[in-house]
């Protein structure tokens, strides 16, 4: 009986965890490869983005989830956080494409 | 110079060294996280360990401290020197070793199934030679992360440098858990692991360690602190340990 609860605690958080992450760095969609397009990004500059948000901020803090800000907002939160991270300029231009595009397609 | 000098140049160098670096903040003090910093990025952490045991009628304490350069090679691999390991022990300050360390991530914890690095390590004192790899695993789930390791040390040792009578194994393995309460605040527990092998051949007795961390950040630095209790009746090891890492970026 113990047991079963421990695992379902378990199972919750798994899935928990899980929601938390896909709204903090949702999987590159058709359809925000094409709305990246519209800008002149590409699929490999999304999958860049995407890895470096993944590797890069969550170093120090959990994700936040793509809906609670606008692009505008998120590209200002990527500029301000470039220095405490270490992003170079490319590389703060393809985490705020990535977000833009997971933004503009929820 | 005197030992005091020497530590106190180390100490108030690494702080300048501060001042130019960048950190990933770490969430564990006993536990390596499997992410390393980015290419071209440089760290700086100090660390201070207090140590105490039952000593007959009385307790005998120990601090420990070390004073740790890390630079990322690539965006996947991380190379770390201690400039100095160092103790305080019986009111004497004593140099232990300086070491290298090479930490290689394979996966992301984020976008992996599992993130995982291997770790190697390389450490030379005047007495004694130690040789340390680790794998390191690492999850996370939004606000959570949880991290494993598990590895094998071998040290020799000797009364005098080049000369090691004695060696000596270890398998170790740690568990961290933690939890972020807010951006700048996170709280989690820590389990060690520690079997000896004396000559690589009878196992020592286990030790086990548990207890609570928390780490603090702010804009430029942050201090992650964790108590560790023991959980074993070992006495000729520490039955409780306090360690602390600070580390700054500008």
């Amino acid at each position: 009986m113990h047991k079963a609860k421990l695992t379902w605690a378990g199972l919750v958080l798994f899935i928990a965890g899980c929601a938390s992450f896909q709204a903090g760095a949702p999987a590159i969609t058709p359809a925000m490869v094409k709305v990246a397009q519209t800008s002149g990004d590409s699929l490999e500059k999304l999958e860049r983005g995407r890895r470096l948000l993944a590797m890069r901020c969550t170093t120090c803090h959990a994700l936040e989830p793509v809906g609670n800000y606008t692009v505008q907002e998120w590209s200002d939160i990527v500029e301000d956080m470039a220095d405490r991270s270490g992003l170079k300029n490319d590389e703060q231009q393809e985490i705020q494409a990535y977000l833009a595009a997971a933004r503009k397609t929820l | 110079m005197k030992l005091h000098q020497t530590v106190c140049a180390i100490v108030l160098g690494s702080h300048l060294i501060c001042e130019v670096a960048t950190a990933g903040d770490r969430r564990f003090s006993y536990v390596y996280e499997s992410t390393t910093a980015a290419k071209g990025e440089v760290e700086v952490e100090n660390w201070a360990t207090w140590k105490t045991r039952r000593d007959g009628s009385g307790r005998a304490n120990e601090f420990d401290f070390r004073h740790e350069l890390e630079y990322g090679v690539t965006d996947r691999l991380q190379a770390a020197i201690y400039v100095a390991d160092w103790k305080v022990s019986d009111g004497q300050a004593v140099y232990k070793d300086t070491a290298a360390e090479l930490i290689y991530n394979m996966t992301n914890p984020v976008t992996d199934l599992v993130g995982s690095a291997i770790y190697g390590e390389v450490k030379l004192g005047d007495q004694q030679f130690k040789l340390e790899g680790k794998i390191l695993l690492q999850k996370n789930f939004g606000p959570i992360v949880m991290a494993y390791n598990a590895g094998i040390e071998a040290e020799w040792e000797g009364e005098r440098f080049g000369d090691y009578e004695e060696r000596s194994g270890e398998f170790m393995q740690s568990f961290g858990v933690s939890y972020q309460v807010s951006p700048h605040f996170l709280l989690g527990g820590e389990f060690l692991h520690e079997v000896g092998f004396d000559e690589w051949q009878e196992a020592g007795d286990p030790v086990i360690y548990a207890g609570p961390n928390a780490s603090f950040r702010f804009d430029r630095f942050f201090v992650t602190t964790t108590a560790m209790v023991q959980a074993t009746g070992v006495t000729d090891e520490p039955d409780f340990q306090l360690r602390t890492i600070f580390g700054m970026h500008f």
